[in-house]
């Protein structure tokens, strides 16, 4: 066997460097839970947009435990509103308007037994909680352009990463933004 | 009028040097068809690489990582670590979000080839490059059950025709003592090349592979029990499980939610894959590789200016008595300077033609070769921004390095003594 042999080995060798991240929300699997790291999903179409964002509550917060003061609870509240009402993905010209906003948070109440991965909380062992964030947005003038911007990564200090996967009329691809950067480009691969 | 007289002097004083500056100018363009032919080339596989499949949405599979997934399903590299149930692909199927599915089922080879088994849904609806299908270059997709179909690449290796009969191995690896010798498959047809791994297999039906195992549940053939051609008449054969199944959406807003539908499907633990978000991550992991390659071609580019510079100094030491001339004759320090500029400029405008020549010459010659012996599919395209920026680059940094001796010369031309006269 002549053919492909080079890429093959290029691939292999790919696959022993590479460890292949397990894919979250396991039917029988604990999701996974990466403090600093968060994914943004977007899905495009015409002038529709639906995206999927999804962080530990960590990332979001600065902290994952039930609100207990007063201020953390304002800061839940704001947080949850702020979610519902901006768009997570906009077009550099902000032309995105929430049609649909869904957000999912359900804080740990710190009673659970269950053991904390090695974290190093101050508080009693707890589980940790992820917020999910769901939105369907119409962006005019979104034909034909390619870029895009996010406010997650400047509203976040707590965001170190953001995983980005698009699927676009063109095909699918993939990026990553940093803490402050907030333009990202669709190409195809 | 000027510079009219210094373009003439220049290409006067580039014909009367043209055996050293033609060697120079060879080094140059092979140099800079280095550099053009690695980015041209980056680009390309890049390209052919990316699109190994297109148009197929998601991956489905046995809970794995998507790299894992991605590497056992579409370029036949690894083995999957679990099936996924015959019952699940069913209800998958039923879906009525899910357009289209091809299911995948492996673990058998021929010869060091995989076998895959699938359906018609593969021929109708698997696509690669630019939204390619996939055709046959002879015959008819397999509708029998030992019906076999041969990628391009495996006929052209083993040099097999439609009708002619193969024996399939048990298990993967080259050579394999435990062959399907009952079940001798038909080739019905051969696919055209793609330039992807789908050469690098030959295709069967689900029944097919269903067919071949009887008799083989212990892991070696058992006398008697063994399907034959005669016995498989008439007969069902319904698979087990699969191993994956590639799935097409037509809405494809809804990518992201059916993946995450699928990976928390109750039935049985799956992973759901974004074929086009794994290969770019895949591609992000060999990038580095590309970059160190063009950097060192950069470095090859840069050592032939630096191979001019001293020509051109050389050179530059045997003109002291043409300068003079020169002078006399009433040329001013900066009209013998600019000579060194334009000849030098006009060098690497040379030697990119000539590149530009080489590397389509090059391309169109190789490009059946390469994809024949190596599946890679390169054709000939017009240059990209970024490509023609390179080549620009070389001319430009031609007229940076000729500053060097242009400067000395002007300096040196001034103290002969004329410079204040001829200048006025």
């Amino acid at each position: 066997m002549t053919s492909n042999k080079l890429p093959a080995q290029i691939l292999a060798a790919a696959t022993i460097l590479t460890a292949a991240p397990l894919s979250a929300n396991a039917s029988d699997n604990p999701g996974t839970h990466q403090h600093g790291h968060a994914e943004l999903q977007v899905a495009i179409s015409n002038n529709q947009v639906d995206l999927i964002f999804t962080s530990p509550a960590y990332n979001l917060l600065g902290f994952e435990h039930e609100a207990r003061t007063g201020e953390q609870e304002a800061s839940v509240k704001e947080t949850i509103a702020w979610l519902r009402t901006t768009p997570l993905v906009n077009t550099p010209e902000s032309s995105c308007r929430i049609q649909d906003a869904d957000v999912h948070y359900e804080a740990n109440t710190g009673d659970d037994d269950h053991r904390d991965q090695g974290h190093d909380h101050d508080e009693k062992p707890a589980r940790h909680s992820d917020i999910e964030v769901s939105q369907s947005l119409t962006c005019s003038g979104l034909e034909g352009s390619n870029e895009l911007t996010t406010p997650l990564t400047i509203r976040f200090p707590g965001l170190e990463h953001l995983s980005l996967e698009w699927v676009w009329p063109e095909g699918q691809g993939s990026g990553r933004l940093a803490q402050g950067e907030s333009l990202f480009k669709l190409t195809t691969h | 009028m000027k510079t009219h007289l210094a373009l003439s002097l220049a290409l006067a004083s580039l014909w009367h040097r043209r055996k050293v500056l033609a060697l120079v100018c060879l080094t140059l363009t092979l140099s800079v068809s280095l550099l053009l032919g690695i980015q041209y080339l980056r680009t390309e596989v890049k390209q052919s690489f990316t699109t190994t499949i297109s148009g197929t949405d998601l991956i489905v599979g046995a809970r794995s990582g998507q790299l894992n997934l991605l590497l056992y399903t579409v370029f036949h590299i690894g083995d999957a670590t679990n099936n996924i149930r015959w019952s699940t692909y069913q209800a998958l199927k039923n879906d009525s979000r899910l357009d289209w599915l091809i299911p995948i089922s492996l673990g058998d080879s021929y010869r060091g080839y995989r076998v895959v088994a699938t359906d018609e849904n593969f021929l109708k609806h698997f696509r690669y490059g630019r939204d390619l299908p996939l055709a046959l270059a002879e015959g008819i997709w397999f509708t029998g059950v030992f019906d076999v179909v041969l990628g391009a690449g495996v006929a052209r290796d083993l040099g097999h025709q439609t009708g002619e009969k193969l024996v399939l191995s048990h298990g993967g690896g080259r050579t394999s003592f435990s062959n399907h010798e009952d079940t001798p498959f038909t080739v019905t047809g051969v696919l055209e090349p793609t330039g992807t791994p789908v050469d690098q297999a030959v295709y069967i039906g689900l029944a097919g592979m269903e067919a071949m195992h009887v008799g083989w549940e212990s892991g070696v053939a058992i006398p008697g029990r063994t399907m034959t051609l005669e016995k498989a008449e008439g007969r069902d054969f319904v698979p087990e499980a699969i191993t994956a199944a590639f799935v097409g959406i037509d809405r494809k807003i809804l990518t992201f939610r059916l993946q995450r539908e699928i990976n928390q499907f109750a039935g049985e633990p799956l992973s759901a894959i974004l074929p086009g978000v794994a290969l770019s991550e895949l591609w992000r992991l060999m990038g580095q590789f590309e970059r160190a390659l063009l950097g060192i071609t950069g470095f090859v580019v840069i050592t032939s200016l630096i191979g001019l510079i001293a020509v051109l100094l050389t050179l530059q030491a045997q003109r002291a008595h043409e300068i003079a001339v020169l002078r006399a004759t009433g040329a001013s320090p900066a009209l013998i300077a600019s000579l060194y500029i334009i000849e030098c400029v006009s060098l690497a405008l040379l030697a990119c033609l000539l590149a530009l020549m080489i590397g389509a010459a090059g391309i169109s010659l190789a490009s059946p070769w390469l994809l024949t012996s190596y599946g890679l599919q390169i054709t000939l395209r017009p240059l990209t921004a970024p490509e023609w920026g390179l080549l620009a680059s070389v001319p430009v940094a031609a007229a940076l390095v000729s500053l060097i001796p242009a400067l000395s010369t002007w300096r040196q031309s001034k103290t002969l003594g004329f410079g204040e006269a001829a200048d006025q």
